[in-house]
């Protein structure tokens, strides 16, 4: 089946290195440092009180004061974002039925659970706040926006650990692709910097200790990484079926032609040595675009700045397109690790590449590590050929996924499909 | 135990906090759009600050924070 072209026409963000996309990219480019010690009140353990905070902003326009009262900061942070993809767009301009919502998540409402259980720890089971169901269940930012939007198609909620977000930009592709909808919100949303999430993310050994330095972490794919920090905050795209958004003169940041998902099916936490799962997903990606490695010329990677994930990262992409041969680059150097919202905002970067031909660098790289066989991109941009990019995450459990954005108007026909 | 007037200060507040909106002794609750879950969450929140126990449905049917006062003084008069 072939299904119907995709394109992006909007984008909303809210994250520690800029609330607008405009700011966001200028840190991107820079390779700002967003990682900061978090304020002290709310009794961090020793080495995990470090994140990436989004700076303040004006709610209002985005929810009543009623509203935000019923909301956890995750979903009033993707809803915001969500907004500002909309306005981006010019507006969802199908009738409701027809528009859909599909929003990652890896710990939904976090901070309105661990506030009620710190509130009475003597009374978890006693008496929990009316709002407290509608503030911490996972789904919540997707009826959110389905409400303030009117979006009365599908309206879900993806959660694959760290792949959650670039899973809820799949699955929205295909609906517009199948025709099941023929306008997407597609993103993702984090707000779980707290205590208990801090402190078991260091026992995990995922986390990069604060200390000594903490403006120079995390740094993906470097030899002294030692984990990644977490950032918090979302990020949405807008999806259109391609002939109705050229038909009413939208702009076009790029198509989506792929999308790919595997799993490992080999632990809970730990990838697959082998990077075979991240390589399948990338591959998968490709053969739904039609294109071949030959074609990507970039890609915006997990690289989240652990031991073992920038290991058997850096190997799937070795074995996918040959030892240092493509750019690759890690922005969460920049944003910190935004968990389930990470892989829609990297989906969101990767759309900006695309249509501004810039590859923004990996922030903190400076030493590069013999397990990582990869052309790392850092210190400055690097201008991007035209071509495909992808953008790929993997997540705790073994979930894999790529989504493979190419320029909107094809300049050219694909490196692989040329003649000799 | 506070005066009425106090008590009906604190619970207005209390009764505003949840709706985000500024509320007196006499406001029907009836003109504040409010539903279910504002009210559960109402009683909630009263019967944890005054330690007492509001059957569901009370906040509602009391229509407004002067009739919850009402009450919850009975209430507390009562355990006292």
């Amino acid at each position: 089946m072939r299904g119907r072209r995709v394109v992006v026409t909007g984008v909303g963000i809210k994250t520690a290195a800029g609330n607008d996309v405009d700011t966001l990219w200028k840190n991107l480019l820079a390779g700002t440092t967003t990682a900061r010690r978090l304020p002290a009140e709310k009794g961090w353990a020793p080495d995990a009180d470090t994140g990436c905070l989004v700076p303040a902003f004006d709610t209002d326009p985005y929810a009543s004061a009623r509203d935000a009262l019923r909301m956890d900061r995750c979903s009033l942070l993707g809803l915001s974002a969500a907004t500002d993809a909309v306005l981006d767009a010019g507006g969802m301009r199908v009738a409701p039925e027809r528009r859909a919502v599909v929003v990652g998540t890896a710990h939904g409402g976090a901070q309105s659970q661990e506030q009620a259980h710190a509130a009475r720890p003597d009374r978890v089971a006693g008496a929990p706040k009316a709002l407290h169901i509608p503030l911490s269940m996972f789904n919540a930012s997707a009826a959110w926006i389905s409400m303030k939007h009117d979006i009365k198609g599908p309206s879900l909620c993806v959660t694959t650990a760290c792949a959650s977000g670039t899973q809820a930009v799949g699955e929205a592709f295909r609906m517009v692709k199948y025709g099941i909808a023929d306008t997407a919100l597609a993103g993702g949303n984090e707000a779980a910097i707290t205590p208990l999430n801090l402190l078991a993310y260091l026992r995990s050994g995922s986390l990069s200790p604060s200390g000594e330095g903490i403006e120079r972490t995390p740094c993906p794919f470097d030899r002294r990484r030692n984990g990644f920090v977490m950032g918090e905050g979302a990020a949405f795209l807008m999806l259109e079926e391609m002939e109705q958004a050229t038909a009413r003169g939208a702009r076009i940041l790029c198509e989506v032609t792929g999308y790919g998902c595997t799993s490992d099916a080999f632990h809970i936490s730990a990838p697959e040595g082998s990077g075979q799962g991240p390589l399948r997903a990338m591959s998968q990606a490709l053969a739904e675009a039609g294109l071949a490695a030959a074609d990507v010329v970039h890609v915006n990677a997990h690289g989240t700045g652990t031991r073992k994930n920038d290991e058997v990262e850096s190997r799937s992409l070795a074995d996918m397109f040959g030892d240092f041969r493509i750019p690759v680059t890690s922005t969460k150097g920049t944003t910190g690790h935004l968990m389930g919202a990470a892989g829609a905002l990297e989906a969101a970067i990767a759309a900006l590449s695309v249509e501004r031909c810039l590859i923004p660098p990996t922030a903190h790289f400076s030493r590069p590590d013999d397990d990582c066989r990869i052309d790392v991109v850092h210190d400055t941009p690097r201008q991007l050929a035209p071509g495909a990019v992808l953008s790929n995450f993997y997540g705790f459990g073994g979930h894999n996924a790529a989504i493979c954005l190419v320029p909107y108007p094809h300049a050219t026909a694909p490196k692989s499909q040329r003649a000799a | 135990m506070s005066t009425v007037d106090e008590l009906a200060t604190d619970v207005a507040g209390a009764v505003g906090a949840v709706i985000a909106r500024q509320v007196d002794a006499d406001t029907a609750f009836a003109d504040l759009h409010m539903d279910s879950l504002d009210y559960a969450e109402i009683n909630v929140s009263l019967s944890e600050a005054y330690a007492v126990r509001l059957p569901e449905g009370a906040v509602r049917e009391a229509g407004c924070v002067r009739e919850l006062v009402r009450m919850i003084r009975a209430q507390v008069e009562a355990r006292a």
